[in-house]
């Protein structure tokens, strides 16, 4: 267990420096500048060259990596250019915001996709499964800036119902962050339940098939017993991957609704950044993303074991 | 989504004031202190350094913060601000401006001249990449011969000189504002009615009343609160629910349908010029631009009623200048109407009877974008064929910096005075010459040297009318139309009147106006 997670950590390292290459020689190659991005068009030449050569960006592009990797292995990833702020305080600003989103999200996809995926299976080819995966095919298909646009205009506008925009931090006031994430989190989870139902219709469909459950049955155990005991457990292992794998893309890719709800996540940090070339809080928000994404994916394997007991981490 | 904050509607944003319909007729009631304003923006603020950004936002969110010596009143004549008084000395180059007594900072301290001598080198220093640096390039020394006078010495005669120092890209810190060492603003201290409190961003930007602010008994409200909502179709929602007191770019799309079913929980109003101009533009340094008949068998082919109805939808007016019919400097020039045999004419004669090939460089951004295939659809009607190539908004930005583009269009931001609205563009040393399409001719030159002299006004007028008779004649900046926006708010919010480009605070309607009645 400890070697499977000193090699896990082994290759996390690996990468993130390879990916912090990548990402610094895409920015680079990208033409546009944050000089450009500031000052736009209408400013003369001269004023631009000016800036570049105060923010280093006149400097050969290895020396400029150089610098920002020697700074980032001592845990220092530097300021924004634009913002002038740090970009470790930016981060511990708007990564909270998107972890409370993204696990939001997922307690609305799962409360969803379980039900509804175990009702379709064991209900095949009845309404309750066309039902279902009507739902599921709508979630997946239905666009977030759709949603969460209607979504607003009927409980926020219409029914009054819920705040239309805007993020309060759950330690200052519960119960008003609780009525501000509810939009968002269903815009998101929705998407979310559309993939989970599948995979839980499709895993449970096919453990129905096997010998264990007529074994189970024979035995007299009630339907749902056998459900929730026996086909259930193995029927999540493949869901829990996709879950593993959505949960990564929402940590880093929730923009669309934080834009639409006005929730300041990294998501938004980051689309920004690459907008205007800030390359230090680029970086940042990816080496950060793809740290939680691995951790993420940690978890789902060690949650595999706990689920299945005839897998060992080795 | 429709971004104020594109960077080239950031071009000298002036003062101008809207002079729409007039706010409600508001109830003999004398102001309520206290109360907090929500503002919805449409874009985030990117930096709290007035100088260091060429975002309109910048300028939207920062100005209740920081000030500047002259501002403009609603039918764009100058008004004293942190300046109670300027004068220019018989040599035509020595500008004097006295400054008001009793101003504080934020922190206190009173303003002095050493402060605006050190905010405007700050300015002209190119390691800052001021925004406003070119605006204020004839200065050629700052003096204070006393700490509430300042004595600016210009290389040359400039009549409007201070027009120029007008918006918060020219605002006045504290020197103890700024890091010596770095150049970077380390404290958001300035003069304004607000105080900064705290931002976050993409989430809010606070600021709290300056008690001891200098216009007396002002501002009334405790708190303003700025939040970024990009999404327009959301900002609006979040003004009919109340979420927000008042938001500043209505979507245009819905702002018919606003003013059919009016509410009695918020009111609309129109911001006439608000969305400054928009052009088309061809670069004369590349093929088939070159030739002068090329160049107008384009400008005869295109539409500009529909041009201006797609860039602004529906809320424009066709222009051949690059002011909006609302403004005094809208000059009396007689209009080239479309005229598509005009047009087949000379690319004959041009030796091009069926049309060419060329290429749109066009950026990333949903009104840039809407206007393109618009365009391209009415120079096919000639046998022009374009091609459209869009990139992200830095990508676009350098390729027409770099004269990198056959034509390419793009939005020019509201203007105060016809210096501002040609002399950048036109003249060869204007600095941002490119967005004539490098256009060359001398007498253009000539004219917008003597705009820049001559201080009476009707004289001024004749002379940029021949600098739009000439551009119109040239045909490389195409300006086809204005575009008004409008802004909205509860009607609870009392004593504010939008400004052209949406600063909050400005004297005579801004925020330190503005109360919530009860």
């Amino acid at each position: 267990m400890i070697r499977y997670l000193q090699a896990r950590v082994l290759a996390l390292l690996l990468i993130l420096v390879l990916m912090s290459v990548v990402v610094f020689s895409f920015l680079h190659l990208t033409p546009g500048d944050p000089v450009e991005a500031m000052l736009g068009s209408e400013v003369d030449q001269e004023t631009k060259d000016g800036l570049r050569h105060a923010l280093g960006l006149d400097q050969p592009l290895p020396v400029q990596y150089g610098l920002w990797m020697s700074r980032a292995l001592r845990g220092d990833l530097g300021s924004s250019i634009q913002m002038h702020q740090r970009v470790s305080a930016l981060l511990a600003e708007k990564l909270p915001v998107t972890i409370e989103l993204t696990a939001a999200a997922s307690v609305v996809g799962l409360l969803i996709a379980l039900p509804a995926g175990v009702l379709a299976a064991v209900r095949r080819n009845s309404a309750v499964d066309l039902g279902a995966m009507g739902i599921a095919l709508a979630g997946v298909s239905i666009p977030s800036f759709w949603l969460g646009v209607m979504l607003i205009l009927l409980f926020a506008l219409h029914w009054r119902i819920f705040p239309s925009i805007g993020y309060v931090p759950i330690f200052r006031d519960p119960i008003g962050a609780l009525r501000h994430l509810v939009l968002p989190a269903v815009t998101l989870g929705l998407g979310l339940a559309g993939t989970l139902t599948r995979m839980v219709r499709s895993g449970v469909l096919e453990e129905l098939g096997h010998e264990y459950v007529r074994t189970a049955k024979a035995k007299g155990l009630r339907f749902p017993t056998v459900i929730n005991r026996h086909v259930l457990r193995n029927a999540l292992l493949p869901t829990l991957t996709v879950l593993g794998v959505q949960v990564s893309v929402l940590l880093g890719g929730a923009v669309i609704t934080e834009q639409i709800f006005a929730w300041p996540g990294v998501g938004q940090l980051a689309v920004q950044a690459v907008q205007s070339r800030d390359y230090p809080v680029l970086q940042g928000s990816i080496l950060i993303i793809a740290v939680l994404a691995t951790v993420v994916q940690l978890v789902v394997d060690l949650a595999y074991a706990f689920m299945d007991p005839r897998i060992r981490l080795s | 989504m429709r971004r104020l904050h594109h960077p080239l509607l950031t071009l000298a944003p002036a003062l101008l004031l809207i002079v729409s319909i007039l706010p409600p007729a508001t109830q003999a009631q004398s102001p309520a202190r206290g109360g907090t304003l929500t503002v919805g923006v449409p874009a985030e603020l990117k930096t709290l350094d007035p100088h260091q950004s060429a975002l309109t936002i910048t300028y939207v969110d920062l100005s209740p913060i920081f000030q500047t010596l002259v501002d403009l009143g609603p039918s764009l004549e100058l008004r004293p601000l942190l300046a109670a008084s300027w004068k220019v000395g018989s040599d035509n180059l020595t500008w004097t401006f006295n400054l008001r007594h009793g101003v504080l900072f934020h922190n206190g301290r009173e303003l002095t001249s050493r402060d605006v001598k050190f905010s405007i080198e700050r300015i002209l220093d190119p390691k800052t990449g001021a925004r406003g640096r070119g605006d204020l390039s004839a200065v050629d020394s700052i003096a204070t011969p006393d700490p509430y006078t300042v004595q600016f010495k210009l290389k040359s005669p400039f009549s409007v000189f201070p027009t120029k120092l007008t918006t918060t890209f020219q605002a006045i810190l504290p020197v103890e504002a700024v890091n010596p060492a770095t150049n970077e603003l380390v404290k958001p201290i300035g003069t304004g009615p607000f105080a900064f409190v705290e931002w976050k961003t993409n989430d809010h930007l606070t600021m709290r009343r300056f008690d001891r602010y200098w216009e007396k008994g002002k501002p009334y409200l405790d708190e303003v609160v700025i939040k970024p909502i990009p999404d327009e179709t959301v900002r609006l929602t979040a003004l009919q629910t109340g979420d927000v007191n008042l938001i500043l770019s209505v979507p245009q799309a819905r702002i018919q349908d606003l003013f059919a079913h009016p509410s009695n929980d918020y009111v609309i109003r129109l911001v006439r010029g608000g969305g400054g101009q928009g052009v088309v533009i061809l670069n004369t340094r590349r093929k088939p631009f070159d030739n002068l008949k090329i160049r107008q068998a384009v400008a005869y082919a295109l539409n500009k009623r529909e041009l201006t109805e797609a860039a602004f939808r529906g809320w424009g007016h066709p222009v051949n200048q690059n002011f909006a019919p609302s403004s005094p400097w809208y000059l009396k020039v007689k209009e080239r109407a479309m005229d598509l045999a005009k047009s087949k004419q000379l690319l004959g004669e041009a030796g091009m009877p069926n049309g060419f090939k060329t290429t749109a460089t066009v950026g990333n951004s949903s009104d840039l974008l809407a206007v393109a295939p618009v365009y391209q659809a009415e120079l096919r009607r000639v046998g022009i064929d374009v091609a459209l190539q869009a990139f992200d908004v830095p990508t676009w930005a350098k390729r027409i910096d770099s004269g990198d583009f056959d034509m390419e269009n793009t939005g020019f931001f509201a203007k105060v005075d016809p210096d501002d609205g040609y002399y950048r563009y036109l003249h060869s040393n204007g600095g941002v010459w490119q967005l004539s399409g490098f256009l060359a001719n001398p007498t253009l030159d000539r004219l917008l040297d003597d705009g820049r002299v001559e201080s009476e006004t009707e004289k001024r007028k004749a002379i940029y009318a021949k600098v739009v008779e000439i551009v119109q004649e040239e045909s490389s900046m195409l300006i086809y139309g204005s575009g008004d926006t409008a802004a909205g708010w509860r009607t609870t919010v009392r004593g504010f009147a939008p400004q052209i480009i949406g600063a909050l605070s400005y004297p005579g309607g801004g925020v330190q106006e503005t109360w919530i009645s009860k």
